[in-house]
Parts: structure tokens; sequence; C-alpha cells
């Protein structure tokens, strides 16, 4: 049942929206975008992949389990929590480059909720191309 | 001291076991360890709460009444007593029982999650927050719950989750509604501005609608039909942490909001819960009477005594609010050991029905005497936990004179003590029964490690039995605080109400 | 406007429950998943709605913060809409596997679990 135009389609489709769902992640916080939609354009393409060639190849694209993605994805958001504590301040502070210690030193608006939302990116991934491959075990 | 780390370590151990999924060793060892550092982490806490005062934290660096307040008072700490250690006996069992099947599907991360999630529910001080621990709790054990994937379990599962749901809807929903009116969702926030208006109409409703989706989540009368047809279905370490701990969330989220906030109401509607909560108590106790499985007279058993909690949060006078703080910690302690013991007899014989099971008195008398403690304190008999609960119930139900609900609260007791006679002769004192063929039906031996997580939880519930002086003036003053939100308002608001300010305590 | 929103979030409610009452597990689904979206319009609701005016201060001229569209309910929405995907999957997941096994759509054949013996 391989068909080969939505193989060509998702081969030049995987790219695009593998770079939309990182261009979302990264416009996030004041304006539209972010961790959880990035991330849901991130499955949409791996699962546009899995009903080209099959989705147990899911697996092969992403080179590790979804779970695993799961786990990275949870610790990157707690560690963004925790360096709130190493400032002295409370868990999950926005810290940003661009103000407080290292001021005048990086001129770039990046900071601890850039961390928090690859996180969010992360989890999305793992939770929903998890739960796709589980869907289509059987 | 940081309140995060409660909700962040159990976190932490769940992507460590996501990390390792294939690894068992890994797992299994990741969350004894946490859960460990967890329970001590509580023991410190609630050591600093009860020596120096409630802790607040405002994540995010977000101010009281914008960002999420975190919030450890005496309430809270005490019930992550209790969850920390019911999650450590649950762990020492599941590491001899559980089989590799169910690990390998996630088991020990859902279970850390579902850890995360109660931790985040009982320090919150956010109202949305409270929704989205919820949600967290409610998504992690319908994974538990559905785990094995048959065909009890499905069904089950559909039961829990259709009714479920539609609770955390009426919760979104009430939460909506009152943020539209009030323009607020911080706790103590919200509680200065409903009692600037709590003869508005509006409020009354919304309570209501807040007290319905608590009341599906702790099973109460109208909304437990769920309960009974999906507790016996998981694997028993699974059943132990939803019997022990998730009802608790209902009835703490009624303590927190529903008369924390909501208070008071007009009479009648304490009224209606007094009966509401008989009716919870009668129904639950004669479910329990009639079934013949073990984990499903243990499942009904629940429901009525989540009745007696309901009635403690009814009859609205500090004995009976701290009767019910008790009294959750004591059902959660005895009701997992028993949930346990079921395991264990059930593994044993590999049915659960009394019919087939028989003889472990002979087999173990020490399980005998485990099972008969536990007994002892769902009744209560002297000197166990469940005597001074009820004791401080009853005391509280003459205060108010309530006639009908002292005489149901004996009647159900009475009836505990019938059912648990039930277990006991069919499964300790009768002797194993003949299979069908006519022979001995085979049961595997005990393993005596088994024991060690009923021990556990029959300690902390004993020493609520024999320190209940100390514990019932801990309790006591504990609801105080809840009816007398000063504290927690100066606390979390930074504010000294004493000075300005309308608000002028609770009126009663 | 506030109408109009009153009759879509009464018709969601009202569709939600009809498609609940119904005897399959399929439209069980869809009617949480209904009620949900009604729930989350309500929420969206409660906030005051302003049409076109995003609440990010880039300058502190705003006297006037009503004139802004509240930014507390976008956000709990956005956490409830999260929380709906979340359930909604893993409640096509449950359907699937319990019609798998179950071998019916019809939850009035689920009695296994409230036998007593």
């Amino acid at each position: 049942m391989r068909s080969i135009i939505l193989i060509s389609i998702t081969r030049l489709m995987m790219p695009m929206l593998l770079m939309v769902s990182l261009f979302l992640l990264l416009r996030g916080h004041d304006a539209p975008g972010g961790g959880f939609i990035g991330g849901l354009m991130a499955s949409a393409a791996f699962c546009l992949y899995g009903l080209a060639f099959g989705f147990q190849k899911i697996k092969s694209v992403l080179h590790t389990d979804p779970r695993v993605i799961l786990g990275l994805g949870l610790l990157t958001s707690l560690c963004s929590g925790f360096l709130g504590y190493l400032m002295h301040k409370p868990f999950l502070t926005a810290l940003w480059f661009d103000e407080g210690f290292f001021n005048g030193v990086i001129n770039l608006h990046v900071g601890s909720p850039l961390l928090f939302d690859i996180g969010v990116y992360l989890v999305v991934v793992g939770v929903v191309t998890g739960i796709v491959i589980a869907h289509a075990e059987d | 001291m940081l309140i995060t780390p409660i909700i962040c370590i159990p976190l932490f151990g769940a992507a460590i076991t996501l990390l390792f999924y294939k690894d068992r060793e890994v797992q299994q060892w990741t969350s004894t360890v946490v859960i460990a550092i967890h329970t001590l982490y509580t023991f410190l806490l609630t050591l600093n709460v009860f020596g120096y005062g409630s802790l607040v934290e405002y994540v995010g660096n977000w101010d009281a009444p914008i960002g999420i307040t975190l919030i450890a008072d005496q309430l809270s700490v005490l019930m992550l007593i209790m969850t920390s250690v019911v999650m450590l006996a649950v762990n020492i069992y599941s590491r001899i029982a559980t089989d590799a099947k169910l690990e390998s599907q996630g088991y020990h991360s859902v279970v850390l999650i579902l850890l995360a999630g109660l931790s985040g529910t009982f320090v919150t001080g956010d109202l949305f927050n409270l929704y989205v621990w919820f949600e967290v709790i409610l998504m992690s054990s319908f994974v538990l719950l559905s785990i094995k994937g048959n065909k009890e379990q499905l069904e089950g599962g559909i039961k829990y989750v259709t009714l479920n749901l539609f609770a955390s809807l009426l919760f979104l929903c009430a939460a909506g509604l009152i943020y539209g009116l009030l323009g607020t969702l911080n706790l103590a926030d919200l509680s200065l501005k409903v009692a600037e208006n709590i003869s508005d109409p509006r409020i009354h409703t919304f309570a209501l609608m807040l007290w319905i989706a608590f009341a599906i989540k702790a099973a109460i009368f109208p909304f437990y039909s769920w309960l009974p047809s999906s507790y016996h279905t998981p694997p028993i370490a699974v059943g132990a942490i939803f019997a022990g701990l998730l009802t608790k969330v209902g009835i703490y989220s009624m303590i927190r909001v529903f008369i924390f906030v909501f208070n008071p109401l007009p009479a009648w509607i304490y009224t209606l819960l007094v009966i509401i909560s008989i009716i919870t108590m009668m129904s639950g106790v004669l479910g329990a009477y009639v079934q013949s499985d073990f984990r499903r007279i243990l499942a009904f058993s629940s429901v009525s005594q989540v009745g007696f909690m309901m009635l403690g949060i009814a009859l609205q006078n500090e004995w009976a609010m701290a009767a019910t703080i008790l009294f959750m910690i004591h059902h959660g302690f005895v009701k997992s050991g028993l949930f346990i013991t079921s395991g264990i007899c059930g593994k044993s014989v590999g049915s659960f029905y009394m019919n087939r099971l028989g003889g472990f008195l002979d087999k173990s008398p020490l399980l005998g005497i485990l099972f008969l403690t536990l007994a002892f304190s769902l009744i209560g008999v002297p000197f166990t936990s469940g005597f001074t609960v009820k004791i401080m119930l009853l005391k509280s139900c003459i205060m108010n004179k309530e006639w009908v609900a002292i005489f149901a609260l004996l009647v159900v007791s009475f009836m505990t003590m019938l059912y648990m006679l039930k277990i006991w002769s069919e499964v300790f004192w009768k002797k194993l029964p003949l299979d069908e063929d006519g022979k001995v039906s085979k049961s595997k031996p005990l393993e005596t490690g088994m024991f060690i997580p009923v021990v556990i939880v029959l300690i902390f519930s004993l020493m609520i039995g024999i320190f209940g002086n100390v514990l019932s003036e801990v309790a006591i003053d504990t609801a105080k605080k809840i009816y007398d939100r000063d504290e927690y308002i100066q606390k979390v608001l930074r504010l000294n109400l004493k000075e300005g300010l309308s608000y002028t305590g609770s009126e009663k | 406007m506030e109408l109009l929103f009153a009759l879509m979030i009464g018709t969601l409610f009202g569709l939600g429950l009809y498609m609940m009452l119904r005897r399959s597990i399929v439209k069980i689904i869809i009617g949480i998943s209904l009620i949900g979206n009604g729930g989350n319009l309500l929420v969206f609701f409660a906030g005051n709605m302003v049409r076109g005016k995003p609440p990010i201060l880039k300058d502190d001229h705003i006297t006037n913060i009503y004139s802004l569209s509240d930014p507390l309910t976008q956000s709990l929405i956005l956490t409830a809409i999260v929380i709906s995907f979340g359930v909604s999957s893993f409640g096509a997941v449950l359907i699937n596997k319990a019609c798998e096994v179950l071998n019916t759509d019809d939850i009035d054949k689920l009695t296994d679990t409230d036998n007593s013996c």
C-alpha cells in the first residue's frame, strides 16, 4: 500500500515541517508559537513519515524510543526550573541573558523560558509519537 | 525551606525511569530511592512547618494573587506524610509482586508522575493549579488502571474515565466562572473576596458545582458508582495506591476549597450534606456486605468510609473537621494495608473470590494477626487509629446534636465489623476449599517480604491510635486554622489584616 | 456577541450531554470532547473579550487595563486545551483497545465489573 506520491511528498515535506516547528519553538514567548505548538508540528511531521513508510520506521528516524525523548524533555524542563535556585530566586523564575547577571555580555533575548519550551517540545514529540506508535502496533 | 522539591523529586525520578525504559533493575531502584527521598523530604518539611509555621513559595517569582503560589501548611504536610508513606509501602510491595510485563509498560514512571500530581495537589494555593494537578493525577491513574489491557480493566477504565472526565470538566467550568465573577484564582485572595459577597447566590452555585466535581472524585453517594467497578480491576499495587490515596484527594480539595474558601454557605446546604454522607455510609456498607470478592468488599468499604469523612466536613465544627483530617490519614494507611493483604492472599491462591480462598490462618498466623489488626482499625476498636477518629466524630456529632448521624455512625461501624468478619471467617478461618475435581487446590507459599509494607502502614496506623491524644490536638489545631483563615491569608498575600482592610476574620 | 457566545456554549453542552447519554462508547468520548470545548469557551468568555488588543505592554502608556484582552483566561484555556488533547488521545487509544478486547461498542453490555460473584 506504499504510495509513491506520498513518499515523495513526505521526503519534501519532512524537513520543511521540522523547520517550521523549530521556527515556532523559537518564536514563542511574546509572539504566537512555543513549545507545545512546535512539538505538535514536529510530531505531525513524524506521523506523516509513519504514514508513508510504516509507523515502526518512526523509531529509526528518531534514533531512539519516544520514551527517551519524553524523559529528556522532562529533565530539560526541570533544569530550567532549577536555574532559578542557582540565582537564589524561586523555582521557574524567568532568567534572561540580556538582563541581570549577563547584562551587556550577550545581547540576545534568550533565557530559561526557552529552555522550558524546548523541554515541552521534546515532551510533546515523545508523547505524540509514542501514542501513535503504540496505536499502530495492533 | 523550599516546597517545590516535593513535586520535582518524583518528576525527576520519572524522567530517569523513562530514560532507562529497558532496564528493569534501574527502574525499580530509581523509584524506591526517589520515593524514599520524597518521604524524607516530607518529614523534614513537616518538622519545619510545625516548628516555624507554614511555608509559602511563589513559583516563577510572580507575586501572590497573580502567579501560582505553593503553600505548605499543617493540613498539606499531614496529607503529604500519608501519601509518601503509602507510596513507600506500595513500592516495597511492588518490588516483589509486580511482573516484568507491567514494569516494561512504564509502571514506575507513571507511579512517580502520580506521586508528583498528588504532592502538587496538596501544596498548591491556586484553584486552577489544583485543576491541573487533578488532571495529572487523572491521566496517570487512567494509564495505571488500564495498563494490562484485559477485559475487566478496560471496562472499569471506561467507567472511571467517563465519570472522572465529567468531574474535571465541571471543575474547569466552575473555576472559569469564579474567575469571571471575582477576578482571582488564588485561594487566599478568593476567600477574601468570597467573604465580601458570601450572600450572592451565584457564589453558592459555583461552590456547589465545585462540590459536585470533588464529590465525584471522592466517590460520594450519587456519584460513587465508578469506584466499585474500577478499583478491583487493576494490579494490587495500583489498587492499593488508588484506595489509599485517590479518594482522599477529593476530600482534601473539599476541605481546601469548599470549606476554606466558600464558608459559610446557607445552612440547608450543610444539612443536605449530612444526609448525603449518611446515605453514602449506608450504601457503601450494604454494598460491601453482599460482595464475595475480597477486593470488591474493600472497594465498597472505601465508599462507606468516605461517608464518614464527608460527615466530618458537613458538621461544620472544629472537632468534626479534625476528625475528618485524621480519618483521611487513618483510612489511607489502613485501606492500602488491607489491599496489600488481599494481594498477598490472592497471589497465593490465584483468585480473589471468597469461595476459592481459605486457610490463611494455618498458613501464616502472622498474616492473620496483621489483617485482624487492620480490620480492628477499620472497625474502630480501642487502641487502633479507627477508635481515635470515630470517637472524635461521635463527639462532634453530639456537640451538634445530630442524633440521626450518631445512630448511622454506630450502625455503620457495626456493619463494618460484619463484613470484616465475613472476610476473616472466609479467608482466614475456613480451610482451603477443594477445587472442582475434589482435590485440595494448590496454593503458592507466601513471601515474607510482602509483609513488610503491611507492617509499615500498620505501625503508622497504630501510632494514630496510641498517640491519639497528641494527634487529635494537632488535628484540632489544623482544623482551627482552616476555619480561621487569617494566618493562611496573611502568609500568602503578605499583608497585615489587623491594620485596615475590610476583611474581619471568619464570621460564624 | 455575548448572546452568541452564550448560545454557542449552551449548544455545545447540550450536544455533548446528548452524545454522552448514548449507548456507544465512541459517542461518549465525542460527547466529552464537545463538552470540553464548551467548557473552554466558557472560561474564555469569563475574561473580558476585546478584539485585537493583545496584553503585551511594550510601552507603559496604557492607563486602562480593561481595554486589553485578559491574558489569564487565555492561558487557562491553553492549559485546558493541552489537557483535553492528552485526554482525548488517551480516550482514543482506550476505545480502540476496548472495542478490540470486548468486541462490543454498547455500554449496556459492559457488566463484567458489576457482577457480585
